[in-house]
């Protein structure tokens, strides 16, 4: 019955896969019930094992092997497996014969020896190996390493056998997938196997392949990058300092290439062999490659290569680092000198190139450790100083500060900062720039605090290097940090403003820096100066209060400073509230700002709750509010922010004080005497400005929260409230604050089972604005206001009728079912849709789908492109324009682009009308296409007429009367600079995204003579930006957009 | 030096070039840090409903109230990003060129009316003897022509004082036909594209 298996098999095999498998598990199963005998099994191939067809042998060795495969890995006695390993061998070049030897080599009871036979039968049967094909090679080099893995060290007593029988084998493979196994291989070879006597085989096997010029076909299914291969032969190639004498000689003279790819690979290289190479091989190269790497540096013409070179010379420096310090004489020396000779020859002309590349030399040589460092700084450190005392400007002295800032960085490197040790220095040596130190400090606090304020550039290399050396572990006091710190204070404090204010920002970092590992020094001396500033009165000039608000946040993240800083704040703002007079406060809004931005930063930082803040902030500044009729606290904006603040305390606060803000969104924290037993809603929203707090407070809930104002038949009665309050109150801010709550009532607090109350009320809304209006423009702009809060609210949630709400939204654009300005002022709602929201926020719990925006996008363009199409009056289709703008200005650009076949026509349409709102949001829309999706542009052929357009929206129309200059003529219609730069920016886009490639003719190139001619009159704008665009965009058709791009096809 | 290469240039450090000052008019901007802790906006002020067709607060940042004419600063600031041929540097940064040294004057001073303007840039190699000195200055004819309006006349030439063969190179580079020859060199264009690459 074996014998009819196999038969089937090797029937089934070629037109059914999956039942020869089958057949092969069966007999498996019949190995394992003892129903046949493996043996009977071997047997059984007997007709076709010897068959003269390649094929069916083939197939019979693949029955055998399946089978193999199917049985349990205990299965197998040794000696079945020696039987079956020998069987294998013999027929290795038949198919599947290596997935059965590979099958074998993992089982537990497969051994030495056996792995030593199966390598052998490799050598003797693929002497041949490179005349198959890749797939046939990759699986019998996959075999081998498989064996390398496991069996290793059978294959290492083979000696020479296995190390030259590998490499011979693998040589002359070209396929990168082959490659990719045959590295790695030939590395373990190198590494584990004695090769004293092949170096340069070794060498040879893998150097041919340097420098690796593969470049991937595109869509390579594989996804092995030339960066893989290159990765894998540099580790081949720093394997063994055995190959020193061969590496570094073929390096050095490949780095004379004119391709700066080889060079990066070489210095790679080398840096790879200065890390893995031993220090005695190391030594001996030291200087030779110095010589050869320098000039990468010291002219460098690219500066990727430069900062590859100075790895190399840092890895050096490295690993000799690791060789004994102690003699004079150490092999460390002996590199350094000449390193140290050569930039002190180039710093003498510290500004020159070479001076800063030298620079650049010996910060990374320094880093290396805290020998290199010592050696480097004894001999750099004093000429440095004398250098900056006999310099002969100020250009020069800045140069040499800036090379001592980057010692400094090195030194920061070894020695470690304040914050963390370095590893490279873990016995806490002693920073050898003690011995300096005092000069130093001198030098810098004069060139700092001694230098006009016009030298900018030299105040600020001094500022760095201050802050830099106060970060050195353990260099300098508590008083002479405190005295950088006096400067910075004085700097931000006390100078005039002066160009860009950037040595005040310099130094505003570093006390924020310093606060870091210093902090007693600035809550001592920095922060009671800053507050001495803050002025006590609403009519501070923001020139006084600003910078040292912002300072003061800056500086007190330690959380005793925070806390100190917010209460001295709230006394402020307490004080300022007192206040009854004045319409606007910006003082106090600063204020709130400021701490608004530090609890905002708290609260990221440490997840820490801010109920700390609770009873001073929410109840009492919400109660305070209820009890004034005037001054900061009745005004919008200052609401705002504190409602902002209170915010972010509940959401930030224990469920018990959630629970409590709950309760009193309207109550406000009042004493319960002094409000009646059922209170309206206009009483309790007395002054009305309160509705702000309100509804920054209803924002803070969580959706599962429960309270009164919270309950299923509450909140319609409450909505009704709130319309009604709505209507009466002239103020925008109360309106839009009502609206707030109304779409928070109906998004976070509505149980969709209750959300017909909320469709009834938008159905009925929605038809009220089909009427014409009566004389009435206020109730049309609140029923429209009204309806998109709702749609926005629904929306969201994706609620189920999201469909239908769109659909509503967008009739109401229709001209003939409404009043025209019920259509225009719909039109421009739509962009409250999509639009980021502060109060209806994630953030704020708010439901917000994933999806909801391309369910907009999805369900709103081909609507409006439908009814744009229909329409036939240039109002209305202006409107629909409008309509998609607002949408399109708030949609990810990955949700635009699959609608682009719809919407470039729109797009193209919306370029001709004169709303500028629209026109800049279509134009940020058409940048985004033009560099994300080039290729939809030029499918939908609408090319031409994009650029003519752009041409036009970028050009400002020629007066036709020149002596009307005076203006009271008639103007004809000028997009905003911002339309024109947007145009002239698209301009500049569209050749470095269109045409570059695809077989296609560049459809770019017919229009180039156009764009040119065009743009002359662009780079003759009124404003510079436009110019700016027009000049980038024409440089990019000149060089971009080529005739002879036609020769280009290699 | 023999091939008039110089391989060691003094380099200016981008801070100390010249740049255009922040505009007093420029919204009041005192931030001192680059944190803004500027308060939000509140939360009623974004107001889609209540814009004009050109929205007031584009209007009021960027409008053409206020004309903003070519002037030397924005010529520097066309050319000094250029890099050398030689060096991946700027011009600005080797001082090759630099901003007293360029002069936009009428080209018709008897007629005031005329807005036909002459720019003058004055260039100053690295050092005497310079080889690529009439490249530099063919460079920033090339790039100054191609983005200033018709209305400019280009006018390159080397510093007197600062080159050892600057009249024969003022020569070339003032002779229309020479220029235009030259441009067709694809040596000189390759080259003039390399400097190009790296405008701003």
């Amino acid at each position: 019955m074996a014998l009819s298996d196999a038969r089937d098999y090797v029937l089934a095999v070629e037109s059914n896969q999956h039942e020869a498998a089958e057949i092969a598990r069966s007999t498996a199963q019949k190995l394992e019930s003892r129903q046949v005998t493996l043996i009977e099994v071997v047997q059984s191939l007997g007709e076709y094992i010897n068959n003269g067809d390649d094929k069916i042998r083939a197939r019979a060795v693949s029955y055998l092997v399946s089978v193999i495969s199917s049985l349990p890995p205990k299965y197998l006695s040794r000696q079945q497996i020696q039987v079956l390993c020998h069987f294998l061998c013999d027929r290795i070049e038949d198919g599947g014969a290596i997935d059965g030897l590979s099958k074998l080599q993992s089982l537990d009871r497969f051994t030495n020896e056996m792995a030593q036979t199966v390598v052998r039968a490799i050598f003797e049967h693929f002497a041949d190996l490179q005349t198959r094909n890749q797939a046939g090679r990759y699986r019998v080099l996959q075999m081998l390493n498989e064996l390398l893995d496991r069996h290793r060290k059978a294959l290492r007593d083979m000696g020479d056998e296995s190390l030259v029988g590998i490499t011979e084998l693998v040589s002359g493979e070209k396929d990168p997938r082959n490659l990719m196994l045959i590295f790695s291989m030939l590395r373990v070879l190198m590494v584990e196997w004695d090769i004293t006597m092949h170096v340069e085989m070794m060498f040879d096997a893998v150097y041919a392949y340097f420098p690796i010029t593969f470049r991937p076909p595109p869509n390579d299914p594989y996804g092995i990058t030339a960066q893989d291969l290159k990765d894998r032969l540099r580790d081949c190639l720093a394997a063994t300092p055995l190959f020193a004498p061969h590496t570094f000689p073929n390096m050095l003279d490949r780095l004379d290439s004119t391709s700066n790819t080889v060079k990066k690979d070489v210095l790679q290289t080398l840096a790879a062999c200065a890390d893995n190479y031993d220090p005695a091989t190391i030594s001996q190269y030291s200087i030779t490659l110095w010589d050869a790497v320098k000039f990468e540096v010291l002219q460098a013409q690219e500066s990727e290569l430069a900062e590859e070179a100075l790895r190399v010379l840092r890895s050096i420096a490295e690993c000799l680092s690791t060789h004994a310090y102690s003699s004079a004489n150490s092999a460390l020396l002996q590199y350094l000198k000449p390193i140290n000779k050569e930039c002190l020859e180039h710093l003498q002309e510290p500004a020159a190139r070479q001076a800063k590349a030298s620079g650049n030399i010996l910060t990374a040589v320094s880093s290396a450790s805290i020998q290199a460092f010592e050696i480097i700084m004894k001999a750099i450190g004093p000429a440095l100083i004398t250098m900056y005392q006999s310099g002969q400007g100020l250009v020069q002295q800045r140069a040499v500060l800036e090379v001592s800032n980057q010692l400094f960085e090195a030194s920061i490197d070894v020695y470690g900062s304040w914050t963390a040790l370095s590893p490279k220095n873990p016995q806490g040596r002693e920073n050898l720039m003690g011995e300096f130190k005092d000069q130093v400090v001198a030098i810098y606090s004069q060139a700092l605090m001694g230098t006009v304020k016009e030298e900018v550039s030299f105040r600020l290399t001094a500022a760095n290097g201050l802050l830099l050396l106060s970060k050195i572990r353990g260099m300098l006091s508590e008083n002479e940090i405190g005295l950088f710190v006096q400067y910075f204070d004085d700097i931000v404090l006390k100078e005039e403003s002066y160009g860009r204010d950037e040595l005040k920002k310099r130094a505003m970092a570093a006390l924020a820096g310093i606060s870091h590992f210093k902090p007693g020094l600035i809550s001592d001396i920095t922060f009671p100066a800053f507050m001495a500033r803050l002025p006590d009165a609403e009519e501070a000039q923001p020139e006084i209060y600003q910078p040292v608000l912002e300072g003061l946040a800056e500086i007190s993240v330690e959380k005793d400073l925070q806390a100190t800083l917010m209460r001295r704040l709230l006394n402020k703002v307490e004080f300022l509230f007192k206040s009854s007079q004045g319409t606007s406060f910006p003082y106090t809004c600063s204020i709130l700002g400021t701490i608004l931005y530090v609890l905002n930063r708290a609260a990221a930082a440490s997840q820490s709750p801010l109920d700390a803040y609770y009873d001073r902030v929410v109840i009492g500044l919400s109660r305070r509010a209820t009890e004034t009729r005037g001054g900061p606290l009745t005004n919008e904006t200052v609401l705002d922010i504190l409602g902002r603040i209170m915010n972010l305390i509940v959401r930030h606060s224990p469920v018990d004080k959630v629970q409590m803000a709950a309760e009193n969104i309207y109550l406000l924290f009042r004493n319960n005497q002094l409000v009646g037993d059922l209170p309206t809603l206009s009483t309790l929203l007395e002054p009305p400005t309160l509705t702000i707090l309100s509804t920054w407070l209803l924002a803070a809930l969580p959706r599962s929260i429960h309270s009164v104002d919270l309950d299923k038949a509450q909140i319609p009665r409450t909505i009704d409230e709130l319309i009604l309050f709505a209507s009466k109150t002239s103020s925008l801010a109360i309106t839009q604050s009502c609206l707030s709550q109304i779409s928070l009532y109906t998004n976070k607090h509505t149980k969709p089972a209750d959300l017909s109350y909320v469709d009834n009320l938008l159905s009925q809304r929605l038809l009220g604005l089909r009427d014409e209006p009566m004389g009435d423009t206020e109730s049309i702009d609140f029923g429209i206001r009204l309806a998109f809060a709702l749609t926005k609210a629904l929306i969201l949630r994706l609620s189920p009728k999201t469909n239908q709400y769109l659909t509503s939204l967008v009739d109401l654009l229709d001209e003939n079912q409404h009043p025209r300005e019920v259509s225009r002022k719909a039109a421009m709602g739509f962009a409250t849709i999509l639009s980021p929201d502060d109060v209806l926020s994630k953030k704020n719990a708010a439901e917000i789908r994933l999806l909801a925006p391309q369910r907009v996008f999805q369900i709103l363009t081909p609507l409006i492109s439908e009814r744009f199409k229909a329409s036939q009056s240039p109002s209305e289709k202006e409107n629909y324009l409008i309509a998609l703008s607002g949408i399109l200005a708030s949609v990810p650009s990955d949700i635009v682009m699959p609608e682009l076949p719809t919407l470039l026509p729109l797009l193209l349409q919306s370029l001709d009308i004169t709303d500028q709102t629209v026109k800049v949001a279509t134009l940020e829309t058409l940048a985004v296409v033009i560099s994300n999706n080039p290729s939809a542009l030029e499918e939908s052929g609408h090319i031409p007429a994009l650029v003519k357009r752009l041409i036009k929206v970028a050009t400002v129309p020629k007066y036709k009367s020149p002596k009307d200059a005076s203006g009271a003529g008639i103007v004809p219609p000028t997009n905003l600079p911002t339309a024109r730069r947007l145009a002239a920016r698209c301009l500049a886009l569209l050749p470095k995204y269109v045409g570059s490639a695809g077989s296609r003719a560049n459809p770019l190139l017919g229009l180039k003579r156009e764009v040119l001619h065009g743009l002359t009159y662009v780079l003759d704008d009124h404003k510079r930006d436009v110019r700016k665009e027009a000049v980038d965009a024409r440089a990019a058709w000149l060089r971009g957009v080529d005739d002879i791009d036609d020769d280009d096809d290699v | 030096m023999e091939d008039g290469k110089n391989a060691n240039p003094l380099i200016l450090n981008p801070s100390d070039l010249p740049t255009r000052r922040r505009r007093a008019s420029a919204r009041q901007d005192h931030s001192a840090l680059d944190v803004s802790l500027a308060y939000p906006a509140p939360s009623f002020s974004n107001d889609p409903f209540a814009r004009s067709s050109s929205p007031s607060s584009i209007e009021e940042s960027d409008s053409d109230a206020e004309d903003e004419p070519i002037d030397t600063q924005e010529i520097y600031d066309l050319i000094a990003t250029m890099s050398d041929p030689e060096h991946p540097i700027t011009l600005g940064s080797l001082a090759v060129v630099s901003l007293p040294d360029i002069a936009i004057t009428p080209t018709i001073p008897s007629r005031p009316a005329s807005n036909l303007q002459t720019v003058t840039v004055l260039i100053t190699p690295t050092i005497q003897h310079c080889s690529l000195a009439t490249v530099i200055g063919l460079g920033v004819r090339v790039r100054l022509e191609e983005s200033l309006p018709p209305r400019f006349r280009v006018d390159v030439r080397i510093k007197e004082g600062t080159h050892s063969t600057a009249d024969e190179v003022n020569k070339q580079l003032a002779d229309k036909e020479r220029v235009a020859a030259a441009l067709w060199n694809p040596t000189l264009q390759s080259f003039i594209k390399k400097m190009l690459e790296t405008c701003e």
